[in-house]
């Protein structure tokens, strides 16, 4: 009980922390969605010259809910930590860490949890406005075991997102000057799993490829499980592969701390 | 009055910064070579934006994508401006205002708002973007069957000029507010969003976004007249504008600058 | 002889904002923003002469920065009004920008991966100062202050005297006739201190340039400036002479006691001032004509093990002003 009070009051921590700078958190929602609006009118530009055809086996409905969703998830899953963990790396910050009754990754995690709470909120209010109430939406299924689906996925999807991260923030045991790497790994990241277009675009062998690959089930699976370019059929298959690369995650991140630890401590802090 | 000795010691302290920033960047070879390839990577995500035009062969109020590739060059040659010579002073003048290092350059006989905005310049973010940026031009230019001239180069030319002043007239927004919030990442956040996202005809949006981005926030002149003109599409009322408006931004935010050093309170109490 | 610097009624107010802890005002903060004000500086009214090297002193917050940001036109005040070489600092005017300089000692206009002489040169370009006077300045402050080997060196690599070294180089090159200091010694070491000290007093005596300086370090000030100002709560609470800080003390003795025994404060109350005391040892402020029968009876009564006289020197007059008006 006590224990887990300590990370009650680190997820407030976090909650608190995104509330500190309250124009940023607003203002930080509006930015994620400008690709959105261009992307729309992009693609709202080529169906109509399409005729109202599918393209990429999306229909103009789908590609829609793709573009506005995609773009919430990726804002929600993205955890942007690698930057502080490798600082807490750097400047012996875990120190405190190894004497405190309190895992490091433990308060990772209630952090990052905390601090996407209001976006988890924002995000709610998003799709029961913009996808149920706009056109775009009307002609998409949800039958209730796809809304069930779609939320665990989203979970799950963040789990795998922060795994990924903290497994990542790692390399920061090793290398000295790392300031632009995480850029361009979580840039990279982000592509491939479809937050900026859906990955047909690049392919159907590039989509199919990517498909084993964790990322694909971080923003690409749960926003289409959504738009029901995912069939019901592969609906369980695909948590199961996400809760699979969870675990996996789980044990490379758990290595490669583990590694980094001793090579922390071999350094003398 | 500005006098023509005036002009030529500020372009002389230009020389100067450009040659010190260089001198600076060379003690950390590692950082600007990695700066360099964070930079590419970004180029080669925005770069999908012309895989997107040429895949669904997006055609915008007439333009073909070989046109509309013209659009995405010149985005491309104002970010490398916008990189290598405000970016990291715009980012760093939030800070110089809080940490106080404003106040000794106030003290300088010397435009402060030239100091803080030309100190750091980078040309290792400004090479890769700024060519990239004429091959897509040349590319789009040689398709529209324009034939080069010297009257279409020179007003091409004419109009990037006019684009730096707003680039600069714009992005600088976000700093500013420093004088008067704590964090203002999330406005920077937005401003990086809305600069990402003018990489395109305006033609593609409703008519008031084309009316905000022309005469509010006049991002669509940085990337559309040049081209516009080019092609000879830009008619007697936006030449008239796009002459006016640089001179009146500049106007603005020159007021809004001598307003906020007027009641600056420096640093700490 | 002429004033350089003029102040009247200089007033400066601060707006800031009040946040309290825990999440319930963070959620009130999103909505909601207590503003405070502060006076910073209040009602301040003093003039310098040409030449003068006059010390502020003050503790932590007292509106001694302030002061001396208004007065180099970095702050514009609140009210009041001040004539620094005939102008109005914060209107901010190039002709005197070009007259005067200020240092900080905790910011630097030194570019850190460069050497020095990089930096001092652009400051020659920023003043425009003609290349033979550059050169010429440049040799006498080097070897003034015994870093010309150094002028090379990249910034970061020097230790914090020679940085502040170049500081004064840089800040000095176009040969300022008033130069604001703001604790330029702080943090360096007593050796760099003192260097810092000497070449302030004998750039004063060579240019007759006026120079303003706050410090943390009473010997600077002991050192460099016959005059002092005082500054507390954002007032000037005396202004004149170091010396005559302890005029007022001059017939008044520190008296320094040990005891081997606990001793209450109430016993020694009636000797004079507790200045004071922590049950052990304790140090009292007493008039000079009782100092022989206070320390007599002071022996007599109580259990003291060793004890010591000592005039009211100026860092001690200073801090019982303090004391006193606080």
């Amino acid at each position: 009980m006590k224990n887990a009070n300590k990370y009650a009051v680190t997820f407030r921590f976090g909650l608190q922390h995104a509330l500190e700078y309250r124009s940023n958190f607003f203002l930080s929602l509006i930015s994620a969605f400008v690709p959105a609006v261009v992307q729309y009118y992009i693609w709202s530009t080529v169906y109509k010259s399409y005729n109202d055809t599918t393209l990429f086996g999306y229909s103009y409905e789908q590609m829609i809910a793709y573009t506005i969703l995609a773009a919430v998830v990726s804002k929600l899953v993205m955890t942007n930590m690698e930057h502080a963990v490798s600082n807490d790396i750097k400047t012996g910050g875990l120190n405190r860490y190894l004497i405190q009754p309190i895992s490091y990754f433990g308060f990772r995690l209630c952090h990052y949890f905390g601090q996407k709470l209001l976006y988890i909120i924002g995000f709610i209010v998003i799709i029961t406005l913009i996808l149920f109430v706009s056109p775009a939406s009307r002609q998409l299924e949800h039958e209730p075991e796809r809304i069930v689906i779609f939320i665990l996925s989203i979970v799950m999807a963040m789990i795998i997102s922060f795994l990924l991260s903290f497994a990542v923030s790692a390399i920061a045991f090793w290398l000295a000057d790392i300031s632009y790497f995480f850029v361009v790994t979580s840039l990279v990241i982000n592509v491939v799993s479809g937050g900026m277009f859906p990955l047909e675009l690049f392919g159907e062998g590039f989509r199919s490829a990517i498909s084993v690959l964790p990322f694909y089930y971080m923003i690409y699976w749960p926003v289409n499980v959504w738009t029901g370019i995912i069939p019901s059929s592969e609906l369980w298959l695909g948590l199961l592969w996400q809760l699979g690369w969870s675990v996996v995650l789980g044990g490379v991140a758990y290595m490669s701390w583990k590694l980094g630890f001793k090579r922390y401590l071999g350094l003398g802090g | 009055m500005m006098r023509w000795t005036e002009v030529k010691r500020h372009l002389h302290i230009l020389r100067l910064f450009v040659k010190y920033s260089l001198m600076s960047q060379m003690e950390y070879r590692f950082n600007f070579i990695t700066g360099i390839v964070a930079e590419i990577a970004f180029l080669i995500a925005k770069l999908l934006y012309v895989l997107l035009v040429f895949k669904t062969n997006l055609h915008i109020d007439g333009l073909s994508p070989d046109v509309i590739l013209m659009f995405l060059g010149v985005h491309f040659i104002f970010t490398g401006i916008y990189m290598g010579f405000f970016f990291q002073n715009f980012l760093i003048l939030g800070q110089t205002i809080r940490g106080g290092a404003l106040d000794m350059m106030m003290t300088k006989p010397m435009s402060l708002q030239f100091l803080v905005s030309l100190r750091h310049i980078d040309l290792g973010m400004a090479f890769p973007n700024v060519i990239t940026g004429i091959v897509l031009i040349t590319k789009g230019w040689n398709a529209s069957s324009v034939m080069w001239s010297w009257e279409t180069v020179v007003g091409f030319v004419v109009f990037l000029l006019i684009g730096v002043i707003l680039t600069y007239c714009l992005m600088i927004i976000p700093s500013l507010l420093s004088f008067w919030l704590l964090d203002t990442s999330a406005a920077a956040e937005i401003s990086y969003a809305l600069w990402d996202a003018n990489n395109m005809p305006a033609s593609l949006y409703h008519r008031a976004i084309q009316h905000i981005g022309t005469f509010i926030l006049p991002f669509f002149l940085i990337t559309n007249y040049g081209p516009l003109f080019v092609l000879g599409k830009l008619s007697t009322a936006q030449l008239i504008w796009a002459l006016l408006a640089p001179v009146l931004f500049f106007f603005l935010i020159r007021t809004v600058w001598k307003y906020a050093l007027r009641q600056y309170n420096s640093s700490s109490l | 002889m002429e004033h350089i610097i003029e102040v009247k009624q200089l007033t400066k107010a601060f707006t800031y904002y009040k946040k309290d802890t825990g999440i319930i005002h963070s959620f009130k903060n999103l909505i909601h923003r207590n503003s405070l004000t502060k006076m910073a500086v209040e009602d301040v009214s003093f003039s310098i002469r040409q030449g003068e090297m006059v010390g502020f002193l003050g503790p932590n917050g007292a509106g001694k920065s302030t002061t001396l940001k208004m007065l180099s036109g970095i702050l514009h005040p609140t009210s009041g009004s001040a004539t620094v070489m005939g102008y109005t600092p914060w209107k901010r005017h190039k002709d005197f920008k070009q007259q005067f300089s200020i240092v900080m000692g905790q910011k630097s206009q030194l570019w850190p991966d460069l050497p020095a002489a990089d930096s001092i040169y652009l400051n020659k370009c920023i003043y425009q100062v003609e290349q033979d006077s550059y050169q010429r300045t440049l040799d006498e402050l080097t070897d003034m202050l015994g870093v010309r080997d150094l002028l090379h060196v990249q910034v970061r690599r020097l230790s914090l005297g020679e940085r502040m070294k170049m500081e004064l180089i840089a800040s000095l090159i176009h040969r300022p006739k008033l130069l604001f200091l703001d604790e330029p010694t702080i943090g360096l070491d007593l050796l760099a201190q003192k260097a810092i000290r000497q070449f302030l007093r004998h750039y004063n005596e060579q240019t007759n340039a006026t120079i303003i300086l706050t410090s943390h370090y009473m010997k600077d000030i002991e050192d460099l400036c016959p005059r002092v100002i005082l500054i507390q709560g954002g007032r000037i609470t005396y202004d004149g002479e170091l010396q005559d800080v302890n005029a007022e003390y001059g017939d008044k003795r520190i008296m320094k006691l040990q005891f081997h025994e606990h001793v209450e404060r109430e016993i020694l109350l009636p000797f004079g001032n507790v200045l004071h005391h922590d049950g052990i040892t304790a140090v009292i402020e007493l008039e000079s004509s009782n100092i022989a029968d206070s320390s007599r009876q002071l022996l007599e009564l109580l259990p003291v093990s060793d004890v010591l006289i000592a005039e009211i020197g100026a860092e001690e007059g200073i801090e019982a002003l303090f004391q006193r008006q606080s």
